[in-house]
């Protein structure tokens, strides 16, 4: 039978966070930015969930620090969104439109 | 006696002594401004008579008479300066205190109405006191004080009426001329010291007489003539003798005690002294070639000047010319040998009188004629013989004085310079008969000239003269004071007495021979050799010159009257009218050659010759001037610019290397800053792009660097 | 009179005008005569401490270096420098020069200074101090202070009180003079880093003493090519000062823009540091160099005389006219120089070994006695030619005609002045010249020769000079000119009676000096002197 294995997960997480890099990279719209930080953000907890379980745990059931860390990412990922959020709305209200490619006050 | 010789030193030092007194308390004295030099002569002329008179004594030797102190040590080897009293010296000293006693007395007179006569006197009494010094001196170095200190005194006698710029250039004109003379004189004396490390004339002639090589007796020959030269300079011998007639621009007494009777002798005197270091040399012809030349030369001298004496009109001038003639004749006869130095020595004495005689002789009449001339208001030359005449009448003393200087001077029989001039051309023409010759004919010129000068001065009629108005006046002319005449008169005593003195008796020849032999000291037998050509030992010699053969005493006889006949013929017979038929001047072309001195006179700026020197010395003088200025000066000043160049090259190197390396790095830091903002888009994306790259390129390099670790 | 201690009487020379300098400096400055008398003061107590020197200097030890510390004080060991001061036959007539001319030279300027009195005296007190510890140190570190110090008054004093070109001489003065120093300088260094001195806590030695001594030739590991730099190199500094040709261009200037005070002394005594230095250090010290040297010296010597002579001929600047002369007298000081370092296998023919070595120490005693005189002689015609300058504010000669008829005094002090300096026997200048040409002759004959040509030509032009300035037709402007002030005789005074004596009686300054001459040849010879006893 065709098995889930470890390394299925992490082409999984590779494939959504290189999605991620590309979409934070290229997306034009802010909040499409911010979404692909969550993309990129989770595929990280894919990883590091995966690991955990298919690794550690393998040797030894009370080594569940990736999960943890999954955890503390997910609240890491939610305050940081939260904060561009904030930001994006504010940039919103000032300039009715929220296109990355214009925002470059702090140009030289 | 001996104690006149352990006081000689006193002898120049009265005489300073009156120069200082003069100089420094000149003024003071007033009228008696003449008592300290005279004073101080005759306290020199008393010792002088003592000394002369210890010399007499028959057992006097050399070594008494010479006294010493150590002047100075150079090596630790001692240069003593000190003083040597021989019959030489002791004739000497008689003939400048005495002859100059009675010419210090003479210029009382004659100098009455200068404003200067202080000074005067002063100048007299220091140029006796350096006469006196050269005349004791037993060494070069005192010889050369006394020496230079006449030339000296000549420059400021003869130069005392300095206001007439002529009598300027006379003075200077003795002075560097005898300077030459000089510096000739000190390489002679460097050498003798270099070859024997002595200045005394003892130790110069211990060294002569010693064996020695060929280079070195050359040596001592080529010093002897070295020395010689001084001598050239000073008793104007030729070529240098153009100093002495531009010095009777001095007055009349300084003519006569400077250049007749002492300082003009001082180089016969010291060719004299100097004789057994003359006598060295080569011996072909039993006479050395110091000798030679000396004698060839004062030959030539003799028959120079007598031949410009002969169309001379100035009285001053013939009789300078004159004393040329006798210099001329004293070095000839020094230079014939051992009875030449007898002969000479004796014309030195002799000629000293007579010649001071006939100098001051003129010096009365240019006094009585200036004076006549201005009372009656006549511009004329007092000097001029064309303008005297007929003095015989109203100048008695002066006259019969003068007639028998004259006398003894053509060489008179009987009168002094008969037997002297005798002597002279005996020797001479025993041993060199050119120059016996040529002096035969020199004294026929002085016979003649003198005769000549007599006629013109003292014979015929006294002459008229135009004052201007129209009238012609005779001159009122009378005799000089007794001050002036009576030294004349004591001279003319001596002028005549002193032949007889000396010439029949010969005693004077012992005397001196004695004296030389004993100079010559270790060298004695040798310069015997010398003295006489026929090898004769010194009683010999003097054997020999008592028993003369008759014939030159015929010559000279037969000479002097030849030129008196001459001169009674063109002059005594009848007066010449004026100086335009002077009978001389038939000799047409040697009368303009005679007259022009022959032209010889280097110095003078008229000759060509005189002139090219004169330009090319001031020339050469400008011209290394100039190269000193523009040359070398120009080379430090270059430096010095060189030095400003530098500095602002310095300055611009600091200004734009090194400040400008400074700025540099100020400029780059911008430029870096200005390049690298632009990574600053202010797009969010963009920095992320670059954190991404930068993080992907981290995980590559760490995973190359360390791929084999921590595994 | 409380008796000195050798040493502390030459520190008593050398620092003397030292205190009285910063004394002068502090008086207030309107209190001008008491400026003026105070520095005369000074420099009179020093010419008495000079006298005193004098008197209990050792003429048998004349050779031998007196009065120096028994034990060798040091100034600053670790650069091996000692503070070594002593006297010789060499140095004590220069001593004695050296205060007299002070004294005379601050004598005379009392009159002619008139503006900032007090930095004058100063400095020139400040100047005998430079001069003094030249002439009197043993230690060549120390020498080269002494010689610099010198320079810088001198400079101010031209500067400041000098003529319309004072800033262009002194700065010609200083700088010309500094480059030899500089030269000298490295030469020294040379010496000092290849000595090898046990005694020193440094290894090597300054130490003139050290170096003089003939023993110690080994100790001195220089190359023999290098010796010979050295030599030019000291050479250098000292022919300029002396001033030898070509390197005497800056005395004309010097001399005509200085005061006549600063004249005085820098012919007096500041051109004798340099000959003092040639005698002291470049003979003995490099004998073999010397004597490589000794044609190019001689010919040097000849053109100072010849050179000297005619250009000063051609001059119409009065003053220029004596600093020519000077640089013809100088001539025979090298002249007796040039003898000295002739070999004695190149001694003309005719001359004995003994005769050789006797021209030599007579040629030398003659150089030296020529500084004395012509530090008087012309210090005392440079003082003339104030005293002209002061009443006609001019030195040009054409313009001045018949001054004998209205100084007469004058006249006679100048005739005589010129004719010691033309050298007329029996006044000093004869002696110098007589003994240098009477030495030189023996040791080269004919080239030495030559030099009578200078004598005869210096004769011409001081007459020349004198018939100009005096004799002749009075010129009007010039009628009332007073003839010599008591001041002005006062100060001449003593130079003529110098003059006079020394003339009449060379001993006075020959006698400390001919053994310490015979010391010099000897050292060069590496031998002990024959003394020529003739038969």
């Amino acid at each position: 039978m065709f098995e889930i294995g470890l390394s299925h997960y992490l082409v999984l997480s590779a494939a959504l966070f290189c999605i991620g890099a590309y979409g934070a990279l290229a997306r034009r719209n802010a909040v499409g930015v911010l979404m692909c930080f969550e993309l990129m953000l989770n595929a990280v907890n894919i990883n590091l969930v995966a690991f955990s379980r298919y690794v550690a745990q393998a040797v030894d059931p009370n080594l569940f620090a990736g999960h943890v860390f999954a955890a503390l990412v997910i609240t890491v990922a939610a305050a940081e969104t939260s904060i561009g959020l904030a930001l994006i709305i504010n940039i919103y209200r000032n300039r009715d439109r929220i296109n990355v490619d214009e925002i470059d006050l702090m140009k030289w | 006696m001996n104690a006149a010789i352990d006081y000689a030193w006193l002898i120049p030092v009265f005489p300073f002594l009156g120069f200082l007194v003069n100089v420094f308390y000149g003024t003071k004295l007033k009228d008696k401004y003449w008592a300290p030099p005279i004073v101080g002569m005759f306290g020199s002329l008393l010792i002088s008579t003592g000394c002369l008179l210890a010399t007499l004594d028959p057992n006097f030797q050399r070594a008494a008479g010479h006294r010493f102190i150590e002047w100075v040590q150079f090596n630790s080897v001692p240069v003593n300066l000190g003083y040597q009293i021989d019959a030489l010296a002791a004739m000497m000293l008689m003939v400048v205190t005495f002859i100059g006693g009675l010419i210090f007395i003479y210029s009382v007179g004659y100098m009455a109405h200068d404003p200067r006569r202080h000074r005067f006197f002063a100048y007299l009494s220091l140029f006796a006191a350096a006469m006196l010094i050269l005349v004791l001196s037993d060494g070069f170095i005192g010889l050369f004080i006394g020496w230079e200190g006449v030339g000296l005194c000549s420059y400021f006698l003869i130069g005392f009426w300095f206001e007439k710029p002529t009598v300027r250039q006379c003075a200077k004109k003795a002075f560097l001329i005898t300077r030459l003379g000089d510096a000739g004189m000190a390489l002679g004396m460097y050498l003798l010291y270099s070859l024997s490390g002595r200045l005394d004339f003892d130790g110069v002639f211990e060294f002569a007489a010693q064996r020695q090589t060929e280079t070195v007796t050359g040596l001592i020959v080529l010093s002897a003539i070295l020395v010689w030269i001084g001598p050239v300079g000073k008793s104007a011998q030729f070529p240098l003798h153009i100093w002495l007639p531009d010095a009777m621009a001095g007055p009349t007494p300084v003519s006569a005690l400077i250049h007749a009777a002492t300082m003009v002798a001082a180089g016969v005197y010291l060719i004299a002294r100097l004789f057994p270091l003359f006598a060295i040399g080569a011996f072909t012809d039993g006479l050395s070639t110091p000798l030679t030349v000396v004698g060839y030369v004062g030959a030539l001298t003799a028959v120079v000047a007598a031949t410009i004496g002969v169309v001379n009109n100035d009285i001053k001038k013939v009789l300078a010319y004159s004393t040329v003639s006798q210099l001329g004749f004293m070095m000839a006869a020094l230079g014939c040998g051992g009875g030449g130095y007898i002969a000479g020595v004796f014309h030195l004495m002799t000629h000293a009188f007579f010649k001071a005689l006939l100098f001051l002789g003129s010096g009365s009449v240019i006094h009585a004629v200036e004076h006549g001339m201005h009372d009656a208001h006549v511009h004329a030359d007092p000097q001029d013989m064309w303008n005297m005449g007929g003095l015989r009448k109203c100048m008695k003393t002066t006259y019969v004085t003068y007639l028998i200087g004259a006398l003894a001077l053509s060489g008179f029989p009987l009168m002094a310079g008969f037997w002297s001039k005798d002597e002279i051309l005996h020797h001479a023409l025993d041993e060199r008969p050119i120059i016996g010759g040529m002096l035969a004919f020199a004294a026929f010129l002085t016979a003649f000239y003198m005769t000549r000068q007599m006629f013109l001065v003292f014979g015929g009629e006294q002459r008229e003269f135009d004052d201007g108005h129209g009238h012609r006046h005779h001159l009122h002319i009378h005799d000089s004071p007794l001050v002036m005449t009576v030294p004349l008169m004591i001279l003319a005593v001596f002028s005549l007495g002193i032949g007889l003195l000396v010439g029949p008796t010969h005693k004077f020849q012992h005397w001196m021979i004695k004296s030389l032999e004993q100079a010559a000291g270790g060298g004695g037998a040798r310069l015997a050799h010398h003295l006489h050509s026929s090898h004769d030992s010194i009683p010999q010699v003097i054997v020999a010159a008592m028993t003369k053969p008759p014939y030159p005493m015929t010559i000279s006889l037969f000479v002097a009257t030849v030129g008196f006949l001459l001169g009674f013929a063109l002059y005594g017979k009848q007066q010449v009218k004026s100086e335009t038929e002077d009978p001389v001047r038939k000799l047409g072309g040697l009368h303009t050659f005679f007259k022009n001195l022959w032209y010889l006179d280097f110095y003078e700026p008229f000759y060509p010759l005189g002139a090219a020197l004169r330009q090319f010395y001031f020339t050469v003088a400008q011209a290394m001037y100039r190269f000193d200025q523009r040359v070398i000066d120009a080379t430090v000043n270059t430096v010095g610019i060189t030095g400003h160049v530098l500095s602002r090259v310095y300055q611009l190197i600091d200004i734009f290397i090194v400040d400008g390396l400074v700025n540099l790095a100020g400029w780059a830091t911008k430029w870096c800053g200005d390049r690298s903002r632009r990574l600053q888009t202010g797009l969010a994306q963009n920095y992320m792009l670059v954190v991404t790259i930068g993080v992907l390129g981290l995980i590559c390099v760490s995973r190359m660097l360390w791929a084999g670790a921590a595994r | 009179m409380m008796d000195f201690h050798g040493p502390q009487l030459l520190n008593a020379l050398i620092f003397l005008p030292l205190v009285g300098a910063f004394v002068v400096l502090a008086l207030p400055g309107k209190q001008e005569g008491l400026i003026r008398w105070t520095s005369l003061g000074f420099a009179f107590a020093e010419l008495v401490l000079t006298c005193v020197l004098w008197r209990n200097f050792d003429m048998l030890r004349a050779e031998d270096f007196q009065f120096m510390y028994p034990k060798d004080l040091w100034w600053i060991p670790e650069l091996g420098v000692k503070y070594k001061v002593g006297v010789d036959g060499l140095s004590l007539p220069l001593v004695i020069l050296t205060s007299f001319s002070t004294v005379v030279a601050i004598g005379y300027s009392f009159v002619p200074i008139k503006t900032r009195i007090k930095e004058y005296f100063a400095l020139f007190l400040l100047l005998e101090v430079g001069m003094m510890g030249t002439f009197l140190s043993l230690d060549i570190f120390l020498f080269y202070v002494f010689w610099e110090i010198s320079l810088v008054p001198m400079f101010l004093i031209i500067g400041i009180w000098g003529g319309p070109r004072r800033e262009y001489a002194a700065i010609k003065f200083f700088l010309y003079t500094l480059i030899g120093s500089l030269a000298m300088l490295l030469a020294i260094l040379a010496l000092y880093f290849t000595s090898e001195d046990a005694g020193s806590p440094t290894g090597h030695t300054f130490d003139v003493t050290w170096y003089l001594n003939p023993r110690n030739r080994d100790g001195l590991k220089m190359d023999p090519k290098a010796l010979v730099l050295c030599f030019w190199a000291f050479y250098l500094a000292f022919a300029i000062k002396v001033p030898a040709w070509p390197f005497h261009t800056w005395l004309p200037d010097a001399h005509v823009e200085a005061p006549t005070g600063g004249s005085i002394i820098l012919a007096a005594v500041l051109l004798k540091m340099g000959t003092y230095g040639l005698l002291r250090f470049c003979l003995p010290m490099f004998p073999d160099a010397a004597r490589g040297a000794a044609p190019v010296l001689m010919v040097i010597a000849i053109i100072n005389i010849i050179y000297g002579s005619f250009v000063a001929m051609a001059q119409t600047d009065l003053k220029k006219l004596v600093a020519y002369s000077s640089v013809g007298h100088m001539g025979f000081v090298l002249l007796g120089f040039a003898s000295a370092a002739q070999s004695v296998y190149n001694r003309p023919d005719g001359v004995s070994p003994e005769m050789f070595e006797l021209g030599q120490v007579t040629a030398l005693n003659g150089a030296v006695f020529q500084m004395i005189s012509h530090g008087i002689i012309t210090g005392g015609l440079f003082l003339l030619v104030g005293v002209i300058y002061e009443r006609s504010h001019h030195r040009d000669i054409d313009r001045y005609g018949g001054l004998a008829v209205a100084m007469p005094q004058y006249y006679g002090v100048t005739t005589f002045m010129c004719f010691a300096s033309l050298g007329l026997p029996p006044l000093a200048g004869f002696i110098g010249e007589f003994a240098a040409l009477a030495g030189a002759f023996t040791v080269w004959r004919w080239l030495a020769g030559i030099c009578v040509i200078g004598v005869v030509v210096t004769a011409a032009y001081f007459l020349w000079l004198l018939q100009r300035v005096f004799l002749g037709e009075l010129n009007p402007k010039y009628q009332d000119y007073p003839d010599l002030t008591k001041h002005e005789k006062l100060c001449l005074a003593p130079l003529v009676l110098a003059t006079f004596l020394l003339g009449v009686w060379p001993k006075i300054v020959l006698e400390p000096v001919d053994p310490a001459m015979q010391q010099i040849v000897r050292v060069m010879g590496r031998e002990r002197v024959k003394s020529a006893q003739l038969p």
